[in-house]
């Protein structure tokens, strides 16, 4: 199999890149609009940068590896499409729900496969509670309380033009991807509220999301970049959840061992079972190998985009919205 | 997501409107929010139709929100920038308001009807540290590309002769008849020649002196036939224009002829071809988007990735051009070189 990248902005690219050379998917080449990022980027990975996108897709591969900013998700994969090539990319999938549709309907007439990457979802503690919810060991699902934390990121993640928003945007459709995987849950209302712990950013850094689901579910998420830098991980996509006979609580993001050195003075943790990113990539590959139905389809992202904009646009009016 | 609101609906702000549409269509992030123009009945979408066929008929003019004045437009829209169309004597005015306002610009050509003007809107860039590119479009075509590379690589050793023409039917379209007033346009010399006038400074800087021959066809107008020698060591160098050649079966045409040391490149008849000294001649590969296409990705893409876009195209340039141009004016005027100081 072989892939070229679109974009290299976000940083995600780099685990990709490194998991796709694991598993032997040859890259063909990188393009980026920055042809500087780029050139760096090629030079340490040792792959071939391609300062113009048409001459990209014009060569002879597979799929395509979209990790630009959000800003340009939608225009790299509709290219992608018109070059027949089937497309990976980086959550959040675009920026509003009318850009998403775009791309599902544009990846449907070019019959390529669309994944949306949202790795939560492969995570061994979700996979278990998926069990556990599918077979209704402990009844309905009856409310989740929920947080997906992180560090600001900073570069172009707070720029709005760029990103399309904060913490609000990129965190919440983690978390509701896992919701959408777990329960296939209807949203019936949105209620959010959003901070900036530094007046001079541009984006907010915390939120808080209410959504009320048609079967009477009801979920809280705190999205949020707001780990401090002393955090000993990036964050947590902690789930709450609360079923008719029990509760589970979980890390999404995987299980973790605390290691004290008593040399360095420091504690640090460490996720130790397979990694969520290689686990969803492998689903890729195996789907685009096999021509079945990749793991995290175009509708998939869109709902997540549609429940992240609403909250959003909620946030901004102050009221609840409701959502169909 | 940047939001762009296009200034005037004539000749050129009905090419650039196919521009954001293909844009918008291709996905990329930018969005034609608004259009202003003093006339209604571009409302809905009626356009102007020029000597090239830029319009595009499909497009749906319900998506746009209208105003027939530009700092109402500015107040109720989230604009990033805008897009200037205007008349040439409009230009700075409107260019200048805008930055004021807070919004980037993006400026047709010419910079502006004359050098102060010119001058007053890389003052008001300065004050209002906004960016500000002029659309002297030719600097984009991949064809006028083509020979900026050949002569910055060297390819074909030292530059002998450059022979410019442009030309085609009168401008009888615009808004008012402005086209053709000495006063709000300058003529076909500062309107279609100054194309011409651009590359040459564009590719060979300025020159040290011009003899221009002009001829003023329709009352009022400026310069509406146009040749100039311009004088460089060691080189020779002319450009004429006519718009008055009114058949449609000519419509509209640019020629360029570069002859070098070793080969030769000439455009006619919309066709390019290189041809190296005692060699096959042939037709170079070159990217087939339109220069209009490309200024505007470029300008946009600028804003986006927040790096000044007059790199490409700079503010100081676009104005020499024009103090150039002014300098043909005066020699067409007294019949006489008129010798530019440096």
């Amino acid at each position: 199999m072989k892939i070229g990248i679109l974009g290299i902005a976000h940083m995600h690219v780099n685990s990709y890149v490194d998991i796709l050379k694991k598993q032997g998917v040859k890259i063909v080449g990188v393009y980026d609009h920055n042809e500087v990022a780029g050139n760096n980027f090629c030079q340490q990975e040792g792959l071939e940068f391609y300062p113009s996108l048409e001459e990209l897709l014009n060569l002879d591969f597979d799929a395509v590896l979209i990790c630009s900013e959000n800003v340009y998700h939608k225009e790299l994969s509709l290219k992608a499409c018109s070059a027949k090539k089937h497309i990976l990319v980086e959550k959040p999938m675009a920026l509003n729900s009318k850009d998403c549709l775009e791309m599902i309907v544009a990846a449907k007439k070019e019959n390529v496969q669309l994944m949306v990457a949202h790795p939560v979802r492969f995570s061994k503690p979700v996979r278990d509670l998926k069990k556990i919810v599918d077979k209704k060991m402990l009844g309905c699902v009856i409310s989740i309380n929920t947080s997906n934390h992180g560090k600001n990121p900073g570069g172009w993640f707070i720029n709005p033009v760029l990103s399309g928003g904060g913490a609000l945007i990129d965190h919440t459709v983690h978390i509701l991807d896992t919701i959408n995987y777990l329960f296939g849950l209807s949203p019936k209302y949105v209620s959010a509220f959003y901070k900036k712990s530094d007046p001079s950013l541009q984006v907010e850094d915390s939120g808080l999301v209410g959504i009320s689901f048609s079967d009477g579910v009801i979920l809280s998420l705190d999205t949020s970049w707001n780990r401090p830098k002393s955090y000993p991980v990036w964050g947590d996509a902690v789930l709450e959840v609360v079923f008719e006979k029990g509760y589970v609580i979980i890390d999404g993001f995987g299980r973790k061992m605390k290691f004290f050195d008593n040399q360095s003075m420091e504690i640090s943790e460490v996720f130790y079972e397979e990694d969520m990113d290689s686990l969803m990539i492998d689903g890729f590959i195996e789907a685009i190998k096999n021509n079945t139905a990749v793991p995290v389809t175009g509708e998939d992202g869109l709902y997540t985009v549609k429940i992240a904009e609403t909250a959003l646009k909620s946030a901004t009016q102050q009221r609840t919205i409701p959502i169909n | 997501m940047l939001k762009v609101g296009l200034v005037g609906l004539g000749f050129m702000g009905s090419s650039h409107l196919s521009v954001y549409k293909q844009l918008m269509d291709e996905g990329y992030p930018v969005k034609l929010v608004a259009i202003c123009d003093v006339n209604e009945e571009k409302r809905t979408g009626k356009l102007t139709q020029g000597n090239i066929d830029v319009s595009d008929k499909s497009i749906d003019f319900t998506e746009f929100s209208f105003y027939t004045n530009m700092e109402e437009m500015i107040e109720n829209e989230e604009l990033d920038y805008v897009d200037i169309c205007l008349p040439t004597y409009l230009h700075a005015p409107y260019a200048i308001k805008a930055m004021e306002k807070g919004l980037h610009v993006f400026c047709e050509k010419p910079m502006a009807i004359s050098t102060k003007a010119c001058q007053e809107m890389i003052d008001a860039r300065n004050k209002y540290n906004r960016y500000l590119m002029i659309g002297q479009t030719l600097r984009f075509f991949p064809s006028y590309q083509y020979i900026k590379k050949i002569i910055d690589d060297k390819t074909y050793g030292e530059l002998n002769e450059v022979a410019l023409f442009r030309g085609g039917t009168t401008p009888l379209w615009s808004w008012d008849n402005w086209l053709l007033d000495k006063e709000r346009s300058g003529g076909c010399l500062l309107d279609q020649h100054i194309h011409d006038v651009d590359t040459i400074n564009w590719l060979l800087g300025t020159p040290k002196a011009v003899y221009t021959n002009g001829k003023v066809y329709f009352d009022g107008s400026g310069y509406d036939m146009v040749s100039t020698n311009y004088i460089f060591d060691n080189k020779v160098v002319n450009a004429q224009d006519n718009w008055t050649i009114n058949n449609d079966d000519f419509g509209f045409e640019m020629r360029f002829r570069f002859s070098f040391k070793k080969g030769t490149i000439i455009l006619e008849n919309g066709k390019l071809t290189d041809y190296p000294n005692n060699k096959k001649s042939f037709a170079p590969q070159i990217d087939e988007r339109s220069g209009y296409y490309l200024e505007i990705k470029h300008f946009a893409q600028s804003i986006l990735d927040d790096v000044d876009p007059q790199l490409a195209c700079p503010l100081e340039s676009t104005m020499e051009t024009i103090r150039i141009a002014e300098a043909e004016i005066v020699s067409a005027d007294t019949n006489k070189i008129n010798f530019l100081d440096k």
